[in-house]
């Protein structure tokens, strides 16, 4: 025998070199050397590492939750199920998240979608932009542990675009009387102004209950509201609001592109005399505010609001949303971008999109006061963006019709909480472009002449009862940014939701029928 | 394999079982699976293993001759020769004599392999009977002199009257371990590759035939609202089973797309053909690569890229109803003899899935055939020509999918260690056995 058979041949020996072998002694390799090895296997950024590689063109999705069935699995197992979940209380939308969560630990993706969908139509779109660590997250008691909470936006954007690839469409719930049964108070028009979030949760709450007149009025060529024109493709791509859209519409809701509210379009007053039965205004808070200093400023420039520039972002890089050809911004250069909510930082990724080299989210408080929530925050500073705290723009610096820089001044806050300017402490800081984020408010005199007769608070906003979502005048109710309580695309599609209750409510009593006292909105349910 | 069990430390050894020339075996693939009693949990601590792996493959000569070379490297290490042999004591008595000459510390004689060996007359058939019990092993005590183990089978239900048999037998001891029958799970994948296989179906819970199934521990679990849960899925199976275009989906998991943590892995053109895993110098190279054509490309010009929500599916053929559905894998659960072993696979590992962790290439060390070499700088494994498709590599895998079984190309002739011509005896006419 020329070789022993119970030895492996060289070959093979080769092969398993990589095996684990059993330590007879300590290891020794320098110090330097490591150094330099760790660096092949390293799978995180390096410390240190000041530029990322370049995002220009790049719209992949960033998100941490996202997750593979694998992930899913494996959160959802862990899940407790616990009784009365505080994640559920935590929900604006009141979600049933402990049922859905068990569902995606049954490989039940489809009874999970039902789930979200009945409590939330936009389901899909908050389990990827929802500031879960501030809502469900923030209550899961798992947190109580040292493996931390669920990751409970992942788990629902997980489930909803499982059922999002079965392309079932939704149907009304059979259990309930046909629409040719009903009284002719569910035939009644209503109409909701701006496709958003608010309006698109309350016509689907709506059309579910068995509604047939509903006819949404959107001022742009695309739909979708913020969603669609700020929140940016690598956060929330628009085949996800395509989709919660077309479930929508297999309800039969209308939407009618290019209609706006204005003395030169639609009025509440035109509104009424064409006898519609009540109207939800959904159109959120379309003027940037603007500080004096902007004044005379424009693109061509190289000055940006937040509304003038995702917008533009958005109808390039989101394939299906309008059929416009266009470019990209070129950003190249410095950008800075100011505010600090979550705008702001969503300013700050694209303005990488758009080829800036290099940017800063500049903001008149500290870090521990930022506005926008941690996983936003997280996501700029990972892609390299740098923070200026403490400043407040005083000027912007403008050469040959273009913009050179900015000057600030130190903030600072005092014993008794104010927050001062010190104009002695400037600092001049050099840009090429400036992006400017700091909120939003209804302005426009055409809006708010169409909005009469309705009364508005001191802040510029229409007065609106927070349980009923009425407005002053009892048939026209107002959600979502608007409405002046929803911060967040969540909490504007249950303002959709509490309206449709609530307008089912005064359509039923103004034609003599009641409705029972305890809220019950139809589940979804689908062919 | 012995060899480095004994390098590594380990005191004693058994043989895989082997047997005469002329009760040689020829394997089926897939055969050795991970458990469903690990729920998700996919990678180490597994908490079970399905398999239908039959005795060895390789000659009885093959194994004497490797006992000889480790008792001389090795004298202070136990070797035992695991042997079977069907109910005959010329048989039994010519096996245990030539494996006691080659050197061997103990037999252990395996009355008990669940599958494959029974239908012959071997392993379980022998191990359920006590009068059998005793005789092989009195025949096997009579012919040799070093200890003698009956390996038993929990597959009865009085083990304790099959070790009194034994030791009736004169048997020196008894191996109280092995294989469960049982059916742990119905997928449709398997199905498709080989034969369902569970053998001897003991349905756990009523699975594959019963017309009512009780979910006492689901509750045990949790609480009584399961039950919608269970009633929404299970419409929802039965919905998907009717819509044409969702016919390579699993249940309600779509097939699975290459991806690292969820997210579709980019094609790059700047770097096609090029392996490069996800850290270091490569993830580098992949990131420059994704950034050159992002900046390059002409983002979005119009309409390309939606995939469009409308028209929805529908069902093209009528939605089963729940009675269609009992005892449709039936016709799937047989003996192993029912199953193919010409239709072989081998396993193909997703380069761009793999999170190179390697255990596929440390199971088939050390546990399987060292058909998966392991590259020391990118750590992405490959499946060589040596693979047998035994399926152990994608049971450890953590990530789903990323290794699948492949229809075998080219035609399975098993590595009989020795040949059996080499031995002077007759061939046996079947070398590639057929059940």
């Amino acid at each position: 025998m020329a070789f022993p058979l119970s030895k492996d041949v060289v070959d093979i020996e080769n092969l398993m070199s990589l095996n684990p072998k059993i330590r007879r002694h300590a290891s020794l390799v320098s110090s330097s050397a490591t150094k330099q090895n760790k660096k092949h296997w390293k799978r995180n950024t390096e410390k240190g590492c000041s530029t990322c590689t370049s995002k220009e063109g790049n719209f992949e999705d960033i998100k941490h939750t996202t997750l593979s069935e694998r992930g899913a699995l494996k959160e959802a197992a862990r899940c407790l199920k616990c009784a009365d979940a505080p994640c559920q209380k935590s929900c604006p939308t009141q979600l049933d998240v402990k049922s859905f969560i068990t569902s995606i630990a049954n490989k039940n993706y489809y009874g999970a979608a039902k789930a979200i969908l009945s409590d939330n139509p936009l389901g899909l779109s908050c389990g990827m932009v929802c500031p879960t660590s501030d809502l469900c997250v923030g209550g899961c008691n798992l947190a109580a542990t040292e493996e931390g909470p669920i990751n409970i936006g992942g788990l629902q954007q997980f489930a909803v675009e499982m059922f999002k690839s079965m392309k079932i469409s939704q149907i009304r719930d059979p259990n309930l009387p046909k629409i040719a049964d009903l009284p002719d108070s569910y035939r009644k028009p209503i109409a909701l102004l701006g496709c958003g979030p608010a309006s698109i949760s309350c016509a689907t709450f709506l059309a579910r209950l068995g509604y047939t007149d509903l006819t949404i009025f959107e001022k742009r060529n695309y739909i979708g509201g913020l969603s669609s024109s700020e929140i940016p493709q690598y956060r929330l791509p628009y085949s996800v609001i395509d989709f919660e859209v077309e479930l929508m519409k297999d309800l039969d809701v209308k939407i009618e592109k290019g209609r706006h509210l204005g003395t030169d379009d639609l009025t509440l007053s035109k509104m009424k005399s064409s006898g519609y039965g009540a109207i939800f205004i959904g159109i959120g808070l379309p003027n940037p505010k603007r500080i004096p200093i902007f004044e005379g400023l424009t693109e061509a420039m190289g000055f940006y609001t937040s509304k003038d520039f995702l917008p533009i972002v958005a109808q390039v890089s989101k394939p299906g949303m309008c059929h416009c050809k266009a470019a990209l911004p070129s950003l190249s250069g410095r950008v800075i971008v100011l505010g600090a909510g979550d705008t702001a930082f969503d300013c700050a990724t694209s303005a990488l999109r758009c080829g800036a080299r290099k940017v800063y989210v500049a903001f008149r408080r500290g870090f521990t006061n930022i506005r926008a929530v941690p996983e936003e925050m997280e996501l700029a500073k990972e892609e390299k963006c740098e923070f200026l705290p403490f400043v407040s723009p005083q000027k912007v610096l403008v050469k040959g019709g273009k913009i050179v820089g900015m000057e600030f001044a130190q903030t600072e806050q005092t014993d008794s909480g104010e927050w001062e300017e010190d104009v002695e402490q400037i600092r001049r800081l050099k840009a090429d472009f400036i992006i400017s984020a700091f909120g939003s408010g209804l302005t426009d005199p055409q809006v708010t002449k169409a909005l009469e007769p309705l009364k508005f608070n001191t802040w510029g906003l229409p007065e609106v009862n927070t349980v009923t979502m009425q407005s002053s005048e009892p048939w026209v109710f107002c959600g979502g940014d608007l409405a002046g309580v929803a911060q967040t695309t969540v909490e504007s599609v249950n303002d959709g939701k509490q309206a449709a209750w609530y307008i089912h409510k005064h359509i039923q009593e103004t034609n003599g029928l009641s409705v029972p006292k305890e809220p019950c909105l139809p589940i979804s349910t689908h062919q | 394999m012995m060899r480095r069990g004994f390098e590594a430390g380990w005191g004693f050894a058994l043989t895989k079982t082997f047997s005469l020339d002329k009760d040689l075996v020829t394997n089926v693939s897939p055969r050795i699976v991970r458990g469903t009693t690990s729920g998700y949990t996919f990678g180490p601590g597994q908490g079970s293993f399905l398999n239908i792996e039959l005795i060895s493959e390789k000659t009885a000569a093959y194994w004497c001759q490797s006992i000889k070379e480790l008792k001389q490297d090795f004298p202070d290490r136990v070797v035992i020769a695991s042997i079977m042999c069907s109910y005959n004591k010329d048989d039994w008595t010519e096996l245990a004599q030539t494996a006691e000459k080659s050197g061997a510390d103990a037999l252990e004689l395996n009355l008990s392999c669940p599958h494959g060996m029974g239908e012959r007359g071997m392993g379980i058939a022998c191990g359920q009977d006590t009068e059998l019990v005793r005789n092989i092993c009195l025949w096997v005590k009579e012919a040799t002199k070093i200890p003698v183990f009956a390996k038993l089978t929990p597959n009865v239900t009085n083990i304790a009257s099959i070790a009194i048999a034994a030791h009736e037998g004169k048997a020196d001891g008894v191996t109280a371990t092995n294989t469960v029958s049982g059916l742990m799970g119905l997928k449709k994948k398997w199905c498709g590759l080989a034969k369902c296989w569970q053998s001897p179906a003991y349905n756990l819970r009523g699975g594959a035939g019963a017309s009512v199934l009780q979910v006492g521990s689901a509750v045990q679990n949790q609480d009584l609202t399961v039950v919608e849960d269970y009633k929404s899925g299970l419409k929802a199976l039965l919905y998907l089973s009717s819509v044409d275009q969702l016919q390579d989906w699993d249940g309600q998991s779509p097939p699975t797309f290459s991806h690292q943590k969820g997210k579709p892995i980019p094609s790059l053109s700047g770097v096609l053909g090029q392996k490069l895993p996800f850290f270091g110098p490569y993830l580098k190279k992949r990131e420059e690569s994704l950034a050159a054509q992002c900046s390059t490309s002409n983002v979005f010009s119009g309409e390309t890229g939606l995939e469009s929500n409308r028209p929805a599916y529908k069902a093209t053929k009528p939605i089963p109803a729940i009675a269609e559905m009992i005892g449709k894998a039936l016709s799937m659960i047989g003996d192993y003899g029912d199953m193919d072993n010409t239709e072989q696979v081998v396993a193909l590992i997703d380069e761009g899935m793999c999170i190179n962790c390697g255990k596929c290439y440390m199971t088939c060390n050390d546990s399987g055939y060292q058909a998966i070499t392991f590259d020391p700088e990118t750590h992405l494994p490959f499946v060589t020509d040596d693979c047998t498709g035994c399926t152990l590599c994608l049971s450890v895998c953590p990530i789903i999918d990323c290794i699948r079984m492949k229809p075998r190309t080219t035609p399975y002739s098993p590595n009989r260690g020795v040949p059996v011509n080499a031995t002077g005896r007759v061939a046996s006419s079947t070398v590639l056995v057929t059940n």
